[in-house]
């Protein structure tokens, strides 16, 4: 970056400059009219007092003469000159506009900011910051539209499917069940649906307005809501003992919670889940531990990679929730995306582990705490 | 014709099994690359549909893998992936076509039949031997020019002899053809289809060849 100097610098330069021409004009003028009467008075000096009187209003008048004339033609030049001068100077300001009014929305790179005057220079700073301000609202968009398209055309292609097999089927048997499983893919639709627009609000969500909050009842409520299909499942949900306070959103960090903990339940087929909050040094750390199907080893790293990028990098990565622990169990595979971006929002890291004895998964989320 | 299917999603893989039986097909699902491979290794099929994102091992490997072993069998690739390099993609790693989800089951069936018909050298989307017609897109079947009904498992095997007249096939190879997995097979059923394919058609239209297996004859070009 190599700012233009300053603007009021340089009008104040010219328009010294200016003045100071027309100045020095001027006394040249006034100092040669002032010596051409000073000879004329010496070579012809005034006979009589009263004509001494009449020579001093006429030579004073003269050369008040001379001192205007010039006066009078400069000022119009004075004017054209600081005209020339300010139109230079406020070329770049032109530049600038020229650029943003030759925009396409979609054209959001940075403006140039060399040979810009210092007086200008926050300004397209702030305009480039609002570009790319604006730039990652839009990349948001288009990642979610381009992931939205791709994660429905699986279940629509089956809604599809089994209406076709329903329609073309000779037994009432088939018609039946085809018919079921198109209630089955609407279900699974609406659950993707609702997935991926918790997911674009969380994209656009900057994590701002993080409130100081204690852990174990938001922990408490999501294994209340749970507790059902878990019972229907047979499967046993633990909240173990031990708290943290961090700085968080409740709703969010309900959200995380409750996608771990039903990805757990759809997978892993475990007999028992268990949640757990401790506060290790300076991090609070939120646990979910499942005794089920688990990963298997080898996917573990693979798993944490997409973790780590996230959805964005590659499409396939959206699809590691219902790959991770079986295929079987419907659910769209955004959980582990949603749950990255709320650990990303409060700052914090996920970590996954094979369970005790090699047996099930533990996935944990550390956050830093505070008092 | 027997399929093997490939895909990961159970709420598609139930409607495309149940779709493509639908057509006349016997077909094998499998739901990850790994057990795809071990079907195809161990198995004899027409044609494959094959999803390409799926666990353990992804379907464009599988696809690699196949053409690596010089099989040279049809592959029909259904992807949610869908830009043209995708496709490029696709079809250089050894597919013989692509269908975009969602797609049309009507599209795949015609698709497939495609497949099927220039695998087996037969131009004509309708086949013919013998003063036998049979059209795969309707399933009509037609004996000098009046119509016949058959029975599922009897036009399968029809089919299967029709799709190169002039080359035998044996019961092992009408069986393969017949039956997915789980089907139960009975001990003589190919050799009660073949009669109930003679009565129907005439007695010279299926002849056997001991030892060998079953053909039916060449129309003179």
């Amino acid at each position: 970056m190599k700012p233009g100097g300053s603007l009021l610098l340089r009008l104040v330069l010219l328009t010294t400059a200016a003045v100071a021409v027309v100045w020095l004009v001027t006394a040249a003028f006034t100092w040669r009219s002032a010596l051409h009467e000073i000879e004329e008075l010496l070579n012809h000096p005034p006979a009589t007092a009263s004509h001494m009187q009449e020579d001093r209003a006429d030579i004073a008048g003269e050369i008040a003469e001379h001192l205007l004339t010039p006066m009078l033609y400069a000022l119009p030049g004075l004017a054209l000159v600081l005209l020339v001068a300010v139109g230079i100077s406020l070329r770049p300001l032109r530049r600038i506009a020229d650029d943003v009014a030759a925009r396409a929305p979609n054209r959001l790179t940075p403006i140039a900011d060399s040979d810009t005057p210092r007086e200008i220079l926050p300004l397209v700073q702030r305009l480039n910051e609002l570009f790319a301000g604006i730039d990652r609202a839009l990349e948001n968009e288009r990642r979610f539209t381009a992931d939205a398209s791709h994660e429905l055309r699986t279940p629509l292609a089956a809604l599809k499917a089994q209406a076709q097999v329903a329609l073309a089927a000779t037994d009432e048997t088939q018609r039946r069940h085809a018919l079921d499983q198109i209630l089955v893919g609407c279900d699974r639709a609406t659950h993707l649906l609702t997935q991926l627009l918790t997911l674009a609000r969380l994209d656009a969500d900057s994590g701002e307005a993080l409130q100081p909050l204690t852990l174990r009842p938001i922990a408490a409520d999501v294994l209340a809501d749970a507790a059902g299909g878990a019972i229907a499942r047979h499967c046993e949900l633990v909240l173990a003992d031990g708290d943290a306070r961090v700085r968080g959103d409740v709703a969010l960090l309900q959200a995380l919670l409750r996608n771990l903990v039903d990805n757990a339940l759809r997978h892993a087929a475990p007999s028992r889940i268990e949640v757990a909050i401790e506060q290790q040094g300076h991090r609070a750390v939120l646990s979910v531990s499942d005794n089920g199907k688990g990963i298997p080893e080898g996917e573990i790293e693979a798993v944490q990679q997409r973790f780590r990028r996230g959805a964005s990098a590659d499409s396939s990565a959206v699809l590691a929730g219902s790959a991770i622990q079986g295929t079987d169990a419907p659910g769209s595979g955004l959980g582990l995306s949603i749950v990255r971006r709320i650990a990303e929002l409060h700052g914090g890291s996920l970590l996954l582990e094979h369970g005790p004895d090699d047996r099930g998964l533990v996935v944990s989320l550390h956050l830093p705490a505070i008092n | 014709m027997r399929i093997l299917l490939v895909e990961d999603d159970a709420l598609l893989g139930d409607a495309l099994q149940a779709g493509l039986k639908q057509a006349g097909h016997a077909v094998d699902w499998t739901r990850d690359g790994i057990a795809a491979e071990v079907a195809l290794a161990a198995e004899d099929y027409a044609a494959v549909v094959l999803d390409l994102g799926l666990p353990r091992k992804d379907g464009l490997d599988v696809l690699r893998w196949l053409r690596a072993k010089k099989r040279a069998l049809p592959v029909l690739v259904l992807t949610a992936r869908d830009t043209v390099d995708d496709r490029i993609k696709g079809l250089d790693a050894g597919a013989d076509d692509y269908l975009v989800k969602p797609f049309d089951l009507g599209e795949l069936n015609a698709r497939l039949r495609a497949l099927l018909r220039r695998a087996g050298g037969q131009p004509a989307p309708v086949l013919t031997a013998s003063g036998i017609t049979l059209d795969p897109a309707t399933h009509a079947v037609s004996h000098e020019g009046r119509a016949v009904e058959l029975s599922a498992k009897e036009y399968a095997l029809l089919h299967a002899l029709m799709q190169q007249p002039g080359r035998a096939l044996s019961r092992a190879q009408l069986e393969q053809h017949l039956y997915a997995w789980g089907d139960e097979i009975g001990s003589n059923t190919v050799e009660v289809y073949i009669h109930h394919l003679r009565r129907k058609l005439g007695a010279d239209a299926i002849r056997t060849l001991r030892g060998i297996g079953y053909v039916m004859a060449k129309d003179a070009a």
